[in-house]
């Protein structure tokens, strides 16, 4: 039995490696011998003289994916056998142990783990792989489909409390964008920069007027004069340019946007008790959702950021650079597109010249660190230099004899001064109030954008369901209010606990049950049971009554098929629960 | 003095050089443990925890980071609440049931003019089995005034012994000896079983308190063992046969009652759920799976979607509740009616990879409808694992239902991968006929209506001798059911009873008839310890008799 799995194992292996070779083997076939015969004709044939610089470096890899679910005497067996051929076969086995090392000392005796040499190899945490895939890929501006703050944060709460599985996180991103896409034209315009124009003129007149119909359209419409007003509905052409411009401008806003998250991440990042967050994610989260400036969290952090020491400002400062220059040389292969529209398009021009987002956003921004940076350096010998001055001042008054309570007043104007006077400060202080302007202009949250609907997703409430599922719920719903669930008008109860004798009989029994301890009695539930349905009969009709014991039995045996109650032979007709 | 100070120095210093290897401060104690003790506890990850914090504070930071972090997106207001579904009620009483049912009358406007017959209902229950009450009143006021004592003294406070609480303790002890069906119900018979429910009182207090103080549903698992506490079954003893007519059929089509406003409101929601039809194809073209949820069969929503979308692929239709599936027939169909093999592969990981490989070289998408995947024959890991890696290839599209309420526990994360579920709703309400047919219901079984008509069956396949033969023993059997240890019928009396009846004319012809019934199981051969065998039937005697009636009328 052992013999044949591994054979199978080497089968599959041997599959893998020698398609060219074409003779399947069969089961019984599967020894070492035949794999070392292979091994041997296939390798050690093909160049006779270079046979030992081959046997170095054509090594025998066998993968064990998942090691714990593998049976670990076949597997102690199996390094046994290989330990035996280990000269004449190099072979190289690969473990996947998902929980710790410790798991194959516990499997493997001393004697097997000894033909082994272990080397251990760690991966990273999967949050750690998570907040590398979502900076990396989803959290960058060259993607056109965008999460909405609460979508994103549902996903992220379902990796990070249910599964931690990087894969079932990329699959829910899918999922989101299937349902961003699905049975919706204007969608379409959800794309990168360069295919937008083609979009916006494929589009039909239906999709315009359902463009027209978001809800971020409506402020943008308010801003505009009456006679722009009516073109805009009117003139198909017109709204497809302003559409256009709208979307251009909603690229540059996103381009900034993200620039200004992770900016605003790295120069957090070392600040103590992260109230915005550790990781770009978090941060994300918290700007998509509200306008973070606004929130007392960010002015806590502006503050904590306005005690920094010197070098360490300077240190972020460095950090927040080298990721802005890195953005601008990633934009600039896109640069050259974005300049084709401008000939096509007169219009384009003039939003080009009024824009105060995007890249030329980021090359200010880059300019004002450059020189903030540049100040805080020749900061540090300057306010140096004026506290030297400011002391030798002092030193000058206390030289010159007078009363003890101008000293006094001297001592304590010259504390107040040289806190002004620092100009590393003073620098300090404007970097800040920069930063503040800056990132309530880079930092505006999605939603207020116009035509946001396009490129974010933010409809969660209706992707929930069908990603996470509430199985349980459902039913409790459905059989203790059924109403909810068929609108109709004869269930509607009054409390959640009360029971009707309209009610499907599924619903009634369930409600009935609940109302019983860990056994139930079958014949006080049927009396209970008919006693709702039919309350105008006495009890000796209801003795007599088969269909409602017909109805009353099917209901227990949808409820048994449920799980909920199971038999019992404790008692003489009685049944178990099987919930709380 | 110095010297007595250097003693207490060099007392404290022992002590805190004992102190990193001993857990606790008194070195005396530990010392006196046994040394595998020390080495456990040195080794044990939990002593190490400080200092490796201590080192790492990276890790630490992490830890105290995730640790008060919560889940915000995860849940919203329209959820079902926790506390609605796994609350752990207190402790029931039948008197629930009664209340229940009461206040559903009470409410139904039809039930106005019966509201005094209501009462009524319950005391006529009740009634014959008050007056055999045994305990005069005095000795039971008497006992329940220690009683009440003892658990004041006990409770010191906690318990409020509101008088409320106690009138349907009083009725509720009475039933309990009456239960207990012994007429001679002494004071040290009924003393246990008051004090018991006495207790039962309080912890429902204590329940009652605690619901009101925490709104927000926190697990105790003290009520678990609360609820679990006394072994005794609190409800009452009535039997299914105290139902005068026991023929209760099983399923069939026509039992199934629903109101013309529901049979409306349910080809609704049908109607609803099929417009869902393009949105699934649309997702399991994506490689999801489909699952659906939700109270109501939904075996005749999938075969709709199964004629209306899929008429032009291969399909496999699984029934997940018949009783004999196993996984192989699924991927031996699979394999030989679909893919036209002639051998399927003994390997079950094999047949998937042959599957796989099939499938994609033909480029043939296959769609895997399963009725129930959480049926019983399907619940082992082995079937889910298959299940799983099949749904997994990149040809094949799953859509499956489930409908018990554990469901989900049967896949980890490893096979939720692999199938990749989308959730889906589809509350039906339509009864599951098909589902519970195979279901070996409860009633039903109790009620053996399927005993009964087999019985009948074979016996209506019987020639007039053999009817004879098994009347006889039916008769004998039912005469002495009294007895308390029933043999059965020997063979000898039983081939003398025959002969009188000319029923059989010798011993060999009779055990050939009998065999008759050995093989349908209707008539079980004992072999006594003085050699002789002696016949009976495994039936139930009331049911016997009810056949007995059936068949003479």
């Amino acid at each position: 039995m052992v013999w044949q799995l591994i054979g199978n194992d080497l089968k599959n292996d041997e599959e893998c490696d020698v398609l060219s070779t074409k003779h399947k083997l069969k089961k019984s076939q599967c020894t070492m011998k035949t794999l070392k015969t292979w091994y041997h004709s296939k390798y050690t044939n093909e160049s006779t003289n270079k046979k030992k610089k081959l046997i170095s470096t054509k090594t025998l890899v066998i993968v064990i994916p998942d090691f714990e679910s593998f049976n670990c005497h076949l597997l102690q067996d199996f390094v046994m056998i290989i330990s035996s051929y280990i000269s004449s076969l190099p072979i190289v086995l690969v473990f996947g142990v998902a929980t710790s090392v410790s798991a194959l000392h516990k499997s493997f005796p001393y004697e097997v783990s000894s033909k082994l040499l272990i080397k251990v190899f760690h991966s990273h945490s999967s949050a750690v792989y998570m907040n590398q895939v979502l900076e990396d890929i989803f959290l960058t501006h060259t993607v056109p489909f965008h999460l909405s703050g609460k979508a994103f944060e549902l996903l992220t709460d379902v990796f990070l409390f249910y599964d931690f599985s990087v894969k079932g996180l990329v699959q829910s991103i899918k999922y989101c964008m299937m349902d961003h896409y699905y049975g919706d034209n204007t969608k379409a315009l959800c794309c990168n920069r360069e295919d937008l124009e083609e979009a916006v003129l494929n589009l039909s007149p239906n999709d315009l007027e359902s463009i027209r119909q978001l809800k971020s359209f409506r402020p943008y419409l308010e801003k505009q004069d009456c006679r722009t007003k009516i073109s805009l509905f009117e003139d198909d052409q017109y709204f497809r340019d302003a559409l256009y411009k709208e979307l251009m401008k909603l690229h540059d806003y996103l381009y900034s946007f993200y620039l200004c998250v992770k900016l605003l991440s790295t120069l957090i990042k070392d600040i103590p008790n992260n109230l915005l967050g550790k990781t770009v994610r978090e941060v994300y989260t918290k700007c998509a959702t509200e306008c973070i400036t606004d929130t007392p969290s960010f002015k806590e952090c502006m503050q904590l950021l306005s005690f920094q020491s010197q070098i360490k400002i300077v240190d972020t400062i460095t950090g927040a650079l080298k990721l802005l220059n890195s953005h601008l040389q990633s934009v600039s292969p896109i640069k050259p597109l974005q300049a084709t529209p401008k000939k096509n398009n007169n219009n384009t021009d003039k939003v080009f010249a009024h824009r105060e987002l995007g890249e030329s956003f980021a090359k200010t921004v880059r300019v004002h660190l450059m020189t903030f940076l540049r100040q805080l350096e020749n900061a540090n010998t300057e306010a140096s230099i004026s506290t030297a001055m400011d002391t030798d001042s002092n030193d000058n008054v206390e030289n010159v004899p007078g009363s003890r309570y101008k000293l006094k007043e001297k001592l304590l104007k010259a504390t107040r001064v040289e806190k002004i006077q620092s100009e590393f400060e003073m620098i300090r202080c404007r970097f800040i109030s920069y930063l503040e302007e800056m990132f309530a202009k880079g930092l505006q949250p999605p939603h207020t954008q116009t035509f946001h609907e396009i490129m974010f997703f933010s409809d969660i409430s209706n992707v929930k369901k069908h990603i996470v599922g509430a199985p349980r719920g459902a039913l409790h719903t459905a059989l203790s209010d059924p109403a909810h669930y068929l609108q109709c008008s004869c269930c509607r109860l009054p409390s959640p606990e009360s029971v009707a004798g309209t009610l499907p009989d599924v619903c009634l029994a369930y409600k009935l049950h609940r109302e019983c301890g860990k056994h139930i009695n079958l014949y006080d539930w049927l009396q209970a049971f008919a006693a709702v349905v039919k309350p105008g009969e006495n009890d000796e009709q209801r003795h007599h009554d088969p269909i409602i014991q017909s109805r009353f039995t099917r209901a227990v045996a949808e409820l048994q098929f449920l799980g909920f109650i199971k038999s019992s032979k404790r008692k003489t007709d009685h049944v178990m629960r099987l919930t709380w | 003095m110095s010297s007595e100070l250097k003693g207490k120095v060099s007392d404290s210093e022992t002590e805190t050089v004992d102190l990193p290897d001993t857990p606790s401060r008194r070195t005396g104690r530990t010392r006196q443990k046994p040394k595998k003790y020390n080495d456990f506890f040195e080794l044990s990850p939990s002593k190490r925890k400080p200092r490796r914090v201590s080192t790492s504070s990276e890790e630490d930071e992490i830890i105290d980071d995730s640790c008060p972090q919560k889940p915000r997106a995860l849940f919203s207001d329209d959820d079902v609440e926790g506390q609605d579904i796994f609350k752990f009620k207190g402790r029931h009483t039948k008197h629930d049931l009664q209340n229940a049912v009461r206040s559903a009358m009470m409410n139904s406007p039809k039930v106005i003019l019966t509201r005094l017959k209501t009462p009524k209902k319950v005391i006529n229950l009740h009634s014959p089995i008050r007056k055999a009450a045994g305990t005069p009143r005095h000795v039971r006021e008497v006992i329940k005034k220690r009683i009440i004592q003892e658990v004041d003294s006990d409770s010191s406070g906690d318990f409020s012994g509101s008088s409320s609480d106690f009138v349907p303790d009083e009725s509720e002890n009475e039933e309990q000896s009456d239960s207990s069906s012994s007429s001679s119900t002494s004071v040290e018979d009924e003393k246990p079983q008051r004090k018991d429910s006495v207790k039962t009182q309080i912890t429902r207090n204590r329940n009652n308190k605690m619901k009101i103080k925490d709104s927000e549903y926190i697990v105790k698992p003290d009520n678990y063992f609360m609820m679990n506490s006394s072994k005794k079954i609190a409800t009452s003893d009535h039997t299914l046969a105290r139902l005068k007519n026991m023929n209760i059929q099983d399923n069939s089509p026509d039992t199934v009652h629903i109101s013309t406003e529901h049979r409306k409101k349910i080809a609704e929601l049908n109607y609803n759920h099929r417009q869902l039809f393009d949105r699934w194809l649309y997702e399991l073209s994506e490689n999801f799976s489909i699952i659906l949820y939700g109270i109501g069969s939904k075996r005749t929503l999938l075969q709709q979607f199964q004629t209306e979308k899929l008429n032009k692929f291969p399909c496999i239709m699984v029934n997940g509740f018949f009783p004999s599936l196993t996984i192989k027939d699924i991927l031996e169909s699979i394999v030989v009616d679909l893919l036209g093999n002639t051998t399927v592969p003994s390997n079950i990981g094999s047949v998937v990879k042959l599957i796989d490989s099939q499938l994609s070289e033909n480029s043939v998408d296959l769609f895997l409808i399963v009725n129930n995947i959480d049926g019983p024959m399907l619940r082992n890991s082995k079937s889910q694992v298959t299940l799983a890696s099949l749904s997994q290839i990149k040809n094949v599209h799953t859509i499956a239902t489930i409908d018990h309420i554990n469901a989900p526990l049967l896949w980890d994360y490893s096979k939720l991968s692999k199938y990749n579920f989308s959730w889906w709703d589809v509350t039906s309400f339509v009864p599951y006929t098909e589902e519970t047919s195979f279901e070996n219901s409860i009633m039903t079984h109790k009620s053996g209506a399927l005993q009964l008509s087999s019985l009948r069956s074979v016996y209506q396949s019987l020639t007039s001798n053999s009817k004879g033969i098994f009347t006889i023993l039916i008769e004998h059997q039912l005469a002495n059911q009294k007895q308390a240890h029933y043999q059965g019928l020997p063979f000898k009396d039983l081939y003398s009873k025959c002969r009188e009846q000319f029923l059989v004319s010798s011993d060999l012809a009779l055990r050939a008839q009998l065999t008759e019934f050995l093989d349908h199981k209707l008539v079980k051969m004992k072999r006594t310890l003085d050699g002789s065998e002696n016949l009976m039937i495994p039936i139930n005697n009331a049911l016997l008799q009810q056949f007995l009636e059936q068949q003479t009328s």
